[in-house]
């Protein structure tokens, strides 16, 4: 008994550690550039005012766009990982994430002009599919016999969604949001250079093309905060959830 | 005698990768007397955990058919699994509590019926560790008070002490006997351990297979307290045995 609270103690203590030590590399990872650049904005002849709104837009946008993603990305999968409406609607899925976003632009810029709303729809439409599929392969493969406990208990409804599906749904959540997230910084400038929006890494880019160290700066900047983010939030995350179905 | 299960003509197929349909029950006709412990014991692959799992419902693409006494519904089934299927992310109360969760148990009716069970299995001390922080011992003590706290009136089990040393299996063997004479339960216990077959049933069902089914019930009518050296004991096990021979 004495030996299974100690590990216990153990594996809390183990995984505070590991949480510090992302917060601590995550500070390294934002402090160092965050001065970095500052101190080359200014050999690059541009203001860091203009930079950093440009990062804050962009990442504005691509929070945005994630949350709707994750949103619908959880409730699709959750509604059609199985039976009938599986056979029917995961093919269709399928095809639908094959189809190249940038090639439904020109109707969504029709729609909203070079607005926020066309930024985010093109991201939606791209961060959305990772986070679908692993959902799905989340809530599918699973031990079975969790699955029959369940069953044997009768629990339905909310108490089936709030104490089964979605623990067992997050690490597909957060594995699909790491993937998403990556495609959506890559969607997220190439939209923003495409569309015309007055602001954003996007446009950051194009009005620096003829100044090398400007656009230097600017991937650096971008680097910095998928790193960070990556460190201080799912990283962590990504651990987590791997230890809450650990047997 | 009054049955709590009756199990008629029943027949499963499963149907291979390459197309072929495989007979794993068939023929298979059985009655579940209330309050008895029936022990379906047979080798492995004889379609012992089928049988299980078509009475408890977990099954359900049979032919033939199981009926149930009136005063028994799905919610007084109770189920332990060979390898506890605890939920890894909910901790031994909540565990406990799953079965009261789904049926909308008043909290305080959910955690006296949750404190019963943890003081049951002396589990009070581990309420709010996870089951991977507790030895296989301790997650099937967690699997048997999930089941009871639903206080069901069917309670099957699925080999439930082949994951666990055998100090701690005889332990939860004695435990069991305590608690089906406390609650009054039919209990319905696969395993293929002679040993615990005469230990524990007063219905022993050998299943064989190629196809599955019931070979020979056998009844157990040794005086309890069960003497493991009594010549009775020895003679039941060798016509076991000899039921169980290929």
């Amino acid at each position: 008994m004495r030996m299974a609270t100690s590990q216990h103690i153990q594996r809390i203590q183990t995984g505070f550690l590991s949480t510090r030590q992302h917060l601590l590399t995550a500070l390294v990872i934002v402090v160092l550039p965050a001065i970095f650049l500052v101190a080359t904005s200014r050999v690059a002849g541009i203001t860091t005012k203009v930079l950093l709104i440009d990062v804050l837009v962009s990442s504005w946008r691509l929070v945005i766009a994630y949350v709707i993603a994750a949103a619908l990305g959880w409730l699709c999968a959750i509604a059609f990982y199985r039976g009938r409406r599986a056979a029917l609607a995961l093919p269709i899925f399928d095809v639908l994430q094959s189809f190249p976003t940038f090639a439904l632009l020109p109707i969504v810029r029709i729609a909203w002009g070079p607005s926020n709303v066309t930024v985010i729809a093109a991201l939606v439409i791209t961060v959305i599919w990772p986070i679908f599929f692993s959902v799905v392969s989340a809530v599918k493969h699973h031990r079975q016999d969790w699955e029959e406990a369940v069953r044997i208990a009768n629990l339905r409804g909310f108490p089936y969604l709030r104490y089964f599906l979605w623990p067992i749904s997050v690490r597909g959540l957060i594995t699909g949001s790491i993937i998403g997230l990556g495609e959506g910084w890559e969607a997220l400038v190439a939209t923003e250079m495409i569309v015309g929006n007055p602001n954003g890494l996007g446009q950051f880019f194009l009005a620096s093309a003829a100044n090398p160290l400007a656009t230097t700066l600017g991937i650096l900047a971008l680097l910095a905060i998928i790193f960070s983010v990556n460190k201080m939030l799912w990283l962590p995350l990504l651990e987590w959830s791997h230890q809450t179905v650990e047997e | 005698m009054r049955a709590a299960l009756i199990l008629q003509g029943v027949r499963k197929t499963f149907r291979t990768e390459d197309g072929q349909t495989i007979v794993a029950l068939d023929g298979v006709d059985l009655t579940i007397p209330t309050g008895g412990f029936t022990i379906l014991i047979g080798p492995s692959g004889c379609g012992k955990s089928t049988i299980l799992r078509i009475l408890s419902g977990l099954e359900r693409t049979f032919d033939g058919t199981v009926t149930f006494d009136p005063d028994v519904r799905a919610s007084h089934l109770g189920f332990v699994f060979q390898q506890f299927a605890l939920l890894p992310w909910l901790t031994v109360r909540e565990n406990i509590a799953l079965g009261l969760i789904a049926r909308s148990t008043p909290n305080a009716v959910r955690s006296n019926t949750v404190e019963r069970e943890l003081e049951r299995f002396q589990l009070v001390q581990f309420a709010d560790a996870y089951p991977r922080e507790l030895s296989g011992g301790m997650r099937q003590r967690v699997g048997f008070a999930r089941a009871l706290a639903m206080d069901p009136k069917v309670l099957f089990l699925d080999e439930p002490f082949s994951e666990l040393d055998s100090f701690t299996a005889s332990q939860l063997r004695k435990e069991l006997l305590a608690i089906w004479h406390e609650r009054s339960l039919t209990i319905v216990m696969v395993t293929h351990i002679i040993e615990d077959a005469i230990l524990l049933a007063d219905q022993i069902a050998v299943v064989t297979p190629r196809p599955g089914h019931i070979e020979r019930v056998f009844t157990n009518t040794l005086p309890r307290p069960r003497d493991r050296r009594s010549p009775s004991f020895f003679a039941l096990e060798d016509q076991l045995e000899a039921s169980l021979k290929p």
